[in-house]
């Protein structure tokens, strides 16, 4: 798909994702659109496994760690079959429990790879993955989103340590760097730059991109194919990326659904 | 041999004919995990002093198709990764078993960081999570036997002792190992004592010279809560539960709640009471035993609840 062709697509996801919020009442807009075109170039755009609905034993792995944003893959999901079309739709509806999306993404969900939520957890998970597919011989790659809130957990540290050391060069951690947490930017909270010599110093290859930019998501993933260590792509977004109202609105984690209309316009 | 020597050696030969067994260690050894870790050394992984790293890769490689075994030292490998237990295997349904090492006060001298004598109030809060506790090296061995053969839908977490406790011969048959308990003596119909792990040790030294003075069962399955233990206590009069937990997690409450649900009659007809060790950490030194004498969690005190004088 070129670059136009997941320029609509990202389009297409925004708005799949505000009507389902709307129907919901609720939902984490911010930091679902500052990772569309991450989700959507993984998807549609990168030579990966992940666009046929297949069993995960056959294919790369995406786990979005920041389980508050795991919304941005239902319209997808649903566009490659993984789903049945129409579960979308039916989200937020009185027949929302008969569907099988939630808030949160679980394992119970076709194509997600793990139940997310509590955050921390993601890159443990997927380098599990990883080094089961090394240990069976696998040139499958797995992913994983992370937010950069979620680099205050100690447990994304155990991990980054772990998959260095074993060579997880098939694993490759996306950080959705939107600089926005709930109560605002992290670095008035405890500093976390400088990120990149972070990662660095604990034995990753780390590029650092516009993660809404579909060259630089391509060029960065080609690299992070050729590379001996696991990547950490440190994708510069804007929270809320795609509506005037929400971008770098830190309150728009968050839904708020007195002003709905609002955003409807942005 | 010790509990954990007994589990480790039958998954070590089981690992030997099945390549997708994963054997992870939280930077603790065993003598039946050199041969482990020599032979075997892809399927075995150093996962280094990080409990909620080695559970989010368990549930990352179960995921993958492996077979997981966690392995770590009692206080840290349960409350420091609780959560992780609780969302990357309970949550998901993993088979991962967890082999937690030194329960109760098993590292006596090295204080209360060491103890862990309040995991099971915390580990029997998570649903969908099955809990051993063992008390003897041959019952280790019919539940690494049992739990190998076994296709499991869910995390096990299996509660070891730390030395090689004293207890009877005890081979488990198929029928105790789904029952979830064993009934160890059975020569009075009144009295009735429960324990678990190491209180078993306690238990059958209040009887050795006392045979006949109550009846003994071994409750080793925690959760799932073994519903025809039931059935079992509705024979006695009194029946004394003893635990090597602290007062609040002690598994007496578990035991009243399920008799309340299962046969409720029972708790006005039944006389019930308890030996924990009560509500404090222990500073002392001076080994196990005397740890224990300290808040009367002795054999003795168990004799004294049958003769009226507790």
């Amino acid at each position: 798909m070129n670059n136009q062709d997941l320029e609509k697509k990202s389009s297409e996801i925004r708005k799949k994702v505000i009507e389902m919020m709307v129907r919901a009442n609720q939902g984490h807009p911010g930091s679902v659109f500052s990772m569309v075109e991450i989700a959507a170039f993984l998807y549609y755009g990168h030579a990966t496994g992940l666009n046929k609905p297949v069993s995960k034993q056959e294919r790369d792995k995406l786990i979005i760690s920041k389980g508050h944003a795991t919304h941005v893959v239902y319209p997808i999901l649903e566009d490659l079959g993984y789903i049945p079309k129409g579960s979308c739709d039916q989200f937020g509806t009185e027949k929302h429990n008969l569907g099988p999306l939630r808030m949160f993404g679980n394992i119970k969900i076709n194509g997600v790879d793990a139940t997310t939520g509590s955050l921390g957890h993601g890159i443990g998970i997927g380098s599990g993955y990883a080094l089961a597919d090394k240990l069976d011989g696998k040139k499958h790659f797995t992913y994983v989103v992370i937010s950069e809130g979620e680099m205050y957990e100690g447990s994304i540290w155990e991990a980054a340590l772990f998959s260095a050391h074993h060579h997880l060069n098939n694993l490759v951690v996306i950080l959705d760097r939107n600089r926005n947490m709930i109560l605002g930017d992290t670095e008035s909270c405890v500093r976390l730059e400088p990120v990149d010599q972070k990662w660095e110093s604990f034995g990753w290859n780390v590029l650092s991109i516009n993660g809404h930019d579909f060259n630089d998501l391509s060029d960065a993933f080609a690299r992070s194919r050729n590379s001996q260590k696991p990547t950490c792509i440190i994708a510069n977004t804007t929270k809320g990326k795609g509506n005037k109202v929400m971008e770098n609105a830190p309150e728009w984690h968050y839904w708020h659904s007195n002003r709905v209309q609002e955003l409807l316009k942005g | 041999m010790s509990q954990r020597d007994v589990i480790i050696e039958k998954i070590f030969a089981k690992a030997c004919k099945d390549p997708n067994i994963v054997f992870l260690s939280v930077d603790f050894g065993a003598p039946a995990l050199d041969q482990f870790r020599e032979k075997l050394p892809s399927q075995f992984i150093h996962v280094g002093i990080s409990e909620q790293n080695a559970i989010d890769l368990a549930a990352g490689l179960a995921m993958a198709g492996k077979k997981v075994f966690v392995y770590g030292m009692a206080p840290f490998i349960s409350l420091r990764c609780l959560e992780q237990i609780k969302m990357s295997l309970a949550q998901m349904s993993l088979p991962v078993v967890i082999l937690s090492v030194g329960v109760g006060l098993g590292y006596a001298d090295s204080g209360p960081t060491h103890y862990a004598t309040e995991d099971l109030g915390a580990l029997r809060s998570i649903i969908n999570l099955d809990i051993y506790t063992v008390s003897n090296s041959d019952q280790a061995s019919s539940i690494a036997t049992f739990l190998l053969d076994q296709v499991h839908a869910k995390p096990i977490f299996i509660r070891l002792d730390r030395e090689a406790t004293k207890t009877r011969p005890q081979h488990l048959n198929n029928e105790n190992l789904l029952d979830g308990f064993v009934k160890i003596s059975h020569k009075n119909d009144q009295n009735l004592v429960i324990a678990s792990g190491y209180s078993l040790a306690l238990a059958e030294q209040a009887l050795e010279f006392n045979e006949g003075k109550f009846s003994l069962i071994d409750w080793f399955r925690i959760k799932s809560f073994p519903e025809n233990l039931v059935g079992e206590i509705e024979k006695y009069n009194k029946v004394l539960f003893i635990d090597e937990q602290t007062a609040y997690s002690s598994n007496f409450g578990l035991l009243l709640a399920e008799i309340n649900r299962l046969n409720p009659q029972l708790l006005k007809q039944i006389e019930f009471a308890e030996i924990n060790l009560g509500e404090r950490y222990f500073y002392e030194n001076g080994g196990r035993k005397y740890l224990h004498s300290t808040v009367d969690f002795t054999s003795d005190k168990i004799l004294k609840f049958f003769d009226g004088k507790a």
